[in-house]
């Protein structure tokens, strides 16, 4: 038997001694739940794919199903509809649906940082935000355009957005100067298709007063309502997987690489590799494993006024409304 | 380490470790020299192969190219219509064998006013040639990198390859050439649409695999991002990129060569291939149309598996052939060293004294063989050599012997009896006479010519040793024969007699210096005779001493000329008379100074209270002792001291 | 001790350097019948530097006078030591060879 298959079967059953005896929950309360996710499996998401997949659900009583998202797949739709009890948003996007009167509550703040970055090659002679005029900056629809776009008219900048849908493939070809990406995932492809970092000059969001975290769990008003204790169960469950994916990384890894061979998505280890890395560096930003899903007022209100600024939204819901704080990990 | 090593471990090994370094200068450059030419020849094949390779498939891409840039033509310049537009569009599709699909997207309203979104579509698929309109607003095709990017470069581009939609492992790849508005007064030549066409590289794959490089070489394609589209690992092809690989490998080169072929560049490196770890070369270019570029991938090992496998032979062979060598050196330098060897041993038996210990026989000419015949010489003349020697050295020994008999016979012809008249009270003598040598040259004698006359004599030969002693004793023969013949002669006609035969047949030029006096023991009178010796000193009864210091002649020996004289002297009785030759007064000492008469004097005047000769004479001979002490007694030490007592003589 | 000959007005000079003893007189006997073999007949001696004389000297000093006067030559001594004339004095020598003060006295009786 091979030393990764014991591991495999003993850490499970070391967790389920551990947890037995710290945790005696009520074993035949095992509520299925839905997790529907906002984009295609990748280490991204590594903390829900590890916990299903080493079983911490099942030990904190929770029978978890994941619906992959994708292009194809609307989460909000998901929500509405009922297909999914929960589901992964970005801070901003969610605040936008909540303000159109969707009742959705952010039950935990998982990511605590922005990963959104602005990105230049040195050679278009872009080394500060002022170098930007008269440059293209290519920026994402929808999803990913408030802050780079709040980003632009705090600076003045005189740019021309290029709407950009499908990746960087414009922004290496030289189509546009400066392109909007996310740490963990657009900035790893760039280097990977032969930039080093060196020729590259970047601006990450979070240094220019827009520090807007981006993933968290949300789920209906009703839905945690209807199960509080569920929901933090879900909860202290999931960040149980983001710790065992962040301990032993190559063994995360393997499992999200054969959920993506099975969601018939290319699947390749550098990039997830450095996704997981860069998720460990927003999950837990201070370093050691003191994770928590806190959403402070301040943030909050930050993240807000970018959005009545752009006129995304005309009120801003009521912090308490939109944030409650559930489990330990959401203690202030 | 070597001094004590045998000539044949020596020989041996020197020579060896000369043939070793030579045979592995030859080999180094040999081998390195091969490994070039083989290396060369190799790079140069996989440059002509990948050129050939690029050209091949250029000539593909270029040709495809000029499809949709013929479309543009023919549609700036002729085509207004839907109907039209579709009709050509169709034709093309169909004519054209390696196209997939062709479409012409639009700017929005650029060809039916209003509408945002027209691009019509036209593909194969099952045999059919099929129509579609991308106008789906979720694909929103304003927005895709086919339509995007060239649209801002303002410039033809082939895509990144791409799974085909329809699914299946198909990967394709889209041209897309922008065109513009008619420069026509109206819209300036404004972007108006992309024209696009879709090709399989299917059989880009297909020319990839048929690709023979050796047996285990292979070659591989990268998109323009550096994403594989060939490799042997079907898990790294449209998903992986060079860049991914190495920074899974922490491989530094191996993501500088991904950066050198996306950017264009040609060249060859020399890395250690990620996943098998075995050492390659690497000869990559650019396909300039697409901006994919490909490589060919060359083993090292197997490049050089001949070149080794020689090698491998060669080395064993040497190392066989080495090993002979050895064994042969040893086997020459032993019989070289051998008879030295024998030699040797039978040397050591002759300086150990037998000198017919037998040579070991060696009939070479060589220097070997001569060494032995000159030893032969050697011991043959060493053999004789010291056989004169003993022989010498016996003859020495009998000289020898035959010197200290004649030491003896001369001993006895000297009165050596003191004291020699014990019955007469009137007289007393004693003499010393040391030799230098075994035999000397000085002499003394003294006897009772009569009843009251005392013949006194001494005298010192010319030279010393044998012929010295000879002419002593023929002296001391004749002064004995005339005294007794000449009884009544005086001193000065004996000496004179003496001289005469003593001059004859003389050719050896000897002589003898000579002093003979005859004392009346009665009356005190002395006559003497000094034929060349030295002055004897008198010590009177009063202490007071003088020297007879008369002389009368040549010593004897030296020539006839006039007879000797005799002197005339009284003494009282208590006189003592010294007579010495000038081995007392020219004794040497370390610093060669002489004894001397003045110390001789001296000594005696010391004496001069004693009566007793003996005392005398020692006395004297001590005082030489302490003063030559170490040095070499040079002369003989002769000395006579006779004691005047007289008949009734009372001492003081 | 040291021989040291040259020719001087026809006739053959040797000076006598150190002492002419048994040792030394085998040496200056040996050199004096080659020369006198090679048919010189006037030699004369020179003692500036004889410092000492035994018997076997003089037997050789008689040996060369001997020899000469019966070849009808001469043999001059010049320049004795005080101590090596006190010698020949004693066996009455100074009568028997012709002993001079100096070279030129030397010279002169042989002119």
């Amino acid at each position: 038997m091979s030393p990764k298959t014991k591991q495999n079967i003993l850490i499970p059953i070391v967790w389920f001694c551990w947890f037995f005896l710290l945790n005696i929950k009520s074993f035949a309360d095992d509520k299925p739940i839905k997790l529907v996710l906002q984009w295609v499996p990748q280490a991204q998401f590594a903390g829900y794919y590890t916990a299903r997949k080493l079983g911490i659900y099942e030990i904190y009583g929770i029978d978890v199903t994941i619906i992959p998202g994708g292009p194809n797949v609307s989460v909000i739709d998901c929500i509405k509809t009922g297909k999914a009890d929960f589901g992964t948003f970005f801070l901003l996007n969610a605040t936008k649906r909540v303000a159109q009167g969707i009742p959705l509550v952010n039950i935990a703040q998982v990511s605590r940082r922005s990963a959104l970055m602005l990105v230049a090659k040195k050679s278009s002679s872009i080394f500060r935000p002022e170098d930007m005029n008269g440059k293209k900056i290519g920026i994402y629809k929808e999803d990913f355009s408030d802050i780079p776009l709040a980003f632009i008219s705090n600076n003045r900048l005189d740019v021309t957005v290029v709407p950009i849908a499908t990746g960087i493939n414009i922004f290496l070809h030289g189509g546009t100067d400066l392109t909007n990406v996310m740490w963990y995932n657009e900035y790893h492809t760039i280097l990977n298709c032969g930039y080093n970092a060196d020729e590259l000059t970047t601006f990450y969001m979070s240094d220019y007063g827009f520090n807007v975290p981006e993933d968290g769990i949300y789920c209906l008003r009703s839905t945690y309502d209807a199960n509080p204790e569920a929901c933090e169960r879900f909860i202290e469950a999931t960040m149980e997987g983001w710790l065992y994916a962040f301990q032993h990384p190559s063994e995360a890894l393997d499992i999200i690489i054969e959920e993506m061979k099975a969601e018939h998505i290319p699947a390749n280890l550098a990039h997830q590799q450095w996704m997981l890395a860069r998720m460990r560096d927003i999950i837990l930003p201070d370093g050691g494993y003191e994770f928590s899903t806190f959403l402070s007022e301040e943030t909050y209100e930050m993240m807000g006024q970018i959005l009545l600024k752009n006129a995304s939204i005309s009120t801003l819901p009521a912090y308490n409304q939109f944030y409650l704080p559930v489990g330990k990990y959401a203690e202030k | 380490m070597l001094k004590n090593r045998s000539l044949r471990f020596k020989l041996s090994a020197f020579i060896l470790t000369g043939t070793i370094l030579v045979a592995a200068v030859l080999f180094s450059y040999y081998y390195s020299v091969s490994r070039k030419l083989i290396l060369e020849s190799a790079l140069t094949n996989a440059r002509h192969l990948t050129m050939e390779t690029v050209n091949s498939v250029e000539n593909v891409f270029r040709s495809t190219a000029k499809i949709p840039e013929n479309l543009v033509y023919v549609f700036e310049t002729g085509i207004t219509d839907e109907k039209a537009l579709y009709r050509f569009m169709e034709t093309v599709v169909k004519n054209n064998t390696e196209l997939f699909g062709s479409a012409i997207a639009f700017e929005p309203g650029a060809m039916v006013p209003g509408v945002e979104r027209f691009a019509p579509y036209f593909y194969k698929n099952n045999g059919q040639i099929v129509y579609s309109n991308l106008s789906d607003p979720a694909y929103n095709y304003h927005l895709q990198d086919w339509y995007q990017i060239p649209k801002e470069l303002n410039k033809p581009i082939w895509s990144e390859p791409y799974f085909d939609e329809g699914g299946g492992d198909i990967i394709m790849a889209t041209y897309s050439v922008p065109f513009r508005w008619p420069n026509d007064g109206v819209n300036e030549n404004k972007f108006r649409g992309i024209i696009t066409i879709d090709i399989s590289l299917v059989w880009l794959k297909q020319v990839f695999e048929e690709l023979s490089i050796y047996e285990t070489g292979y070659g591989f394609l990268l998109s323009q991002s550096g994403k594989f589209l060939v490799h042997p690992d079907p898990d790294n092809v449209m998903n992986a990129s060079i860049f991914d690989i190495a920074e899974l490998q922490q491989d530094e080169k191996l993501r500088e060569l991904g950066r050198k072929m996306v950017r264009g560049q040609t060249g060859f490196m020399n890395i250690i291939e990620p996943v098998t770890g075995q050492e390659v070369y690497l000869c990559f270019a650019p396909f300039p149309s697409s901006g994919y570029s490909m490589g060919i991938v060359i083993p090292t090992a197997e490049l050089f598996a001949g070149l080794t496998r020689l090698n491998r032979n060669v080395a064993i062979i040497a190392v066989l052939g080495l090993l002979a060598l050895f064994g042969v050196i040893s086997l020459i330098s032993g019989r070289i060293t051998e008879p030295i060897r024998r030699l040797s041993g039978a040397t050591t038996l002759i300086g150990q004294g037998d000198f017919n210990a037998v040579l070991p026989k060696i009939d070479t000419n060589d220097e070997i063989g001569q060494l032995m015949r000159s030893f032969e010489t050697m011991q043959i003349a060493l053999a004789e050599y010291i056989e004169n020697l003993k022989k010498t050295t016996a003859d020495k020994e009998k000289i020898e012997g035959e010197l200290r008999i004649a030491h003896d016979i001369q001993m006895s012809i000297i009165p050596r009896t003191f004291p020699p008249f014990p019955d007469r009270s009137d007289v007393d003598i004693y003499g010393i006479l040391e030799s230098a040598k075994a035999v000397g040259g000085d002499l003394y004698d003294f006897f009772l010519l009569d009843e009251n006359r005392l013949g006194a004599a001494i005298g010192d030969v010319s030279g010393k040793g044998v012929p010295a002693s000879l002419f002593m004793a023929v002296t001391r023969t004749l002064l004995r024969a005339k005294s007794m013949n000449m009884k009544n002669a005086s001193p000065g006609k004996i000496v004179t007699s003496m001289d005469i035969d003593l001059c004859t047949e003389n050719d050896a030029s000897m002589f003898v210096t000579f002093f003979y006096f005859i004392l009346n023991l009665k009356t005190g009178e002395l006559e003497y005779c000094n034929a060349g010796h030295n002055p004897p000193f008198v010590l009177d009864e009063d202490g007071e001493i003088t020297a007879i210091d008369t002389v009368h002649g040549f010593p004897l020996g030296v020539m006839e000329a006039e007879p000797y004289e005799t002197g005339k002297i009284k003494i009282r009785p208590g006189t003592r008379i010294v007579l010495y030759t000038d081995g007392v007064t020219e004794a040497e000492n370390e610093a060669r100074e002489l004894f001397k008469e003045k110390r001789l004097l001296e000594t005696l005047k010391l004496m001069k209270d004693v009566q007793d000769p003996k005392e005398i004479s020692l006395a004297v001979k001590k005082a030489v002792k302490e003063f030559t002490l170490e040095a070499e007694q040079s002369d003989d030490l002769t000395m006579l001291v006779i004691n005047y007592l007289g008949e009734n003589y009372t001492s003081k | 001790m040291e021989l040291k000959f040259y020719q001087e007005n026809n006739a053959s000079i040797i000076e006598i350097v150190g002492s002419l003893d048994t040792m030394t007189a085998p040496e200056y006997e040996k050199q004096m019948i080659e020369m006198i073999d090679g048919g010189s007949t006037v030699f004369i001696a020179d003692c500036t530097q004889l410092d000492y004389i035994s018997s076997s000297g003089l037997r050789v000093l008689l040996m060369t006078l001997k020899n000469i006067s019966n070849k009808g030559g001469k043999f001059i001594l010049f320049g004795m030591q005080e101590p090596v004339f006190e010698v020949f004095k004693i066996c009455r020598f100074d009568n028997l060879f012709t002993i001079v003060a100096d070279k030129s006295a030397a010279l002169q009786s042989i002119a």
